[in-house]
């Protein structure tokens, strides 16, 4: 349960960093780590609340920033799945889906056209 | 090996994400989002305008920290800006009154902007792209297009608009192409860059490029005429190539503004 609690607020935390401070996709690196140490267990929470709040304060639609993350999470599990489940693999792989997720919601955005 | 995938599979985590972006897809054409976000964003709005401003003022304090022993050069060389300014300055109000003259002769019709001022919520939380939040949106009759600036340098476009807030598109977002003119008359496009730079791009190579230049917007493409883009930074002369580009640095640091204009025909 605490576990739960201290996600949440990291993640709304992050999303807000992320908005106002650095902008660098924190929220979806935290969603992944969350995934990679308790795989599906509340993913669907943290990944709806995620996408919620930061998409609410950045005026970005929902369903792209949602769609982005599961793309990235896909990937990551895809990834996950095939590579050796080595510390420094499983790491690696967190920072390049994250990156992975900002590069799929730029091209969805440009898509269309906002 | 982990099987992380067939988890998800396993426990149709996929599918129910899937299911929840088709739900806000719904949700956003029917216009229930909008309405989510405008009351959230009373909430969050001002946490981000403190957010933002003190992480502005953290930077800020770090950076003179950092900067203290080339102050003095700075002060040295700014002074003497400042005192070429002053000259150019006078001359200009001269030219002003001239102008404001040859005009009510000419009996012609200026047309005027409403000017709306907007405070800055917040960054685009992409690092590739160059925009900011404001928070001023469609209840203050803010559209899309709307040109926002700081006095007369050009800051950027209002490029999406919400109830309450707008997102403005930076001339240093790689999307960002402005028709561009220097004070000594040289045409050309400025485009934004990755890396929240600028490049003034196909000047002919008969032109004449200086460093420090300053740049306005030339009037065309639905752009208003004679605002501040930038100063020419640098020069990239290459005499077998048809134009020469120079990169520009904006009059403004954009990363640090607070408080901007939001140009509004009337």
């Amino acid at each position: 349960m605490k576990e739960l609690i201290l996600f949440t607020i990291l993640i709304v935390v992050a999303s807000f960093i992320q908005v106002s401070i650095l902008a660098l996709p924190i929220g979806s690196f935290v969603v992944l780590f969350w995934f990679n140490i308790n795989k599906t267990k509340h993913l669907i929470f943290f990944a709806t609340l995620f996408s919620l709040v930061l998409a609410i304060i950045s005026d970005l639609p929902v369903f792209l920033v949602l769609m982005s993350t599961t793309f990235t999470i896909g990937l990551f599990a895809a990834l996950r799945s095939v590579l050796p489940s080595k510390n420094f693999i499983a790491y690696s792989l967190l920072v390049f889906s994250a990156i992975s997720w900002e590069a799929f919601l730029v091209a969805s955005l440009r898509l269309i056209n906002l | 090996m982990d099987n992380y995938f067939r988890a998800l599979l396993k426990q149709k985590t996929l599918l129910i994400l899937l299911s929840l972006v088709a739900l806000f897809f719904i949700f956003d054409v029917l216009g229930i989002m909008g309405f989510v976000s405008d009351v959230t964003q009373k909430i969050t709005t001002p946490i981000q305008i403190s957010l933002y401003k003190s992480h502005n003022d953290i930077k800020g304090f770090l950076s003179v920290i950092s900067e203290i022993g080339s102050l003095k050069q700075k002060e040295t060389d700014l002074e003497y800006e400042n005192s070429l300014l002053l000259a150019e300055n006078a001359s200009l109000k001269k030219l002003e009154v001239e102008n404001k003259l040859l005009r009510e002769q000419l009996g012609d019709k200026i047309s005027g902007n409403k000017l709306i001022v907007a405070s800055v919520i917040g960054q685009d939380p992409l690092f590739s792209v160059s925009r900011i939040l404001i928070s001023k949106g469609r209840n203050y009759g803010i559209e899309e297009g709307n040109f926002v600036i700081l006095k007369n340098i050009l800051i950027g476009k209002v490029s999406a608009t919400h109830n309450s807030s707008s997102l403005v598109i930076l001339l240093t977002d790689p999307e960002s192409k402005i028709p561009a003119i220097t004070s000594n008359g040289a045409r050309g496009i400025l485009e934004g860059e990755f890396g929240n730079r600028m490049s003034l791009k196909n000047v002919v190579q008969n032109e004449t490029l200086q460093v420090g230049e300053i740049i306005f917007s030339s009037g065309e493409a639905e752009y208003p005429k004679g605002l501040v883009l930038g100063k020419i930074k640098s020069i990239d002369k290459n005499p077998s190539a048809i134009f020469q580009n120079a990169e520009v640095s904006p009059l403004v640091p954009f990363e640090d503004l607070e408080t901007v204009f939001i140009m509004q025909k009337i």
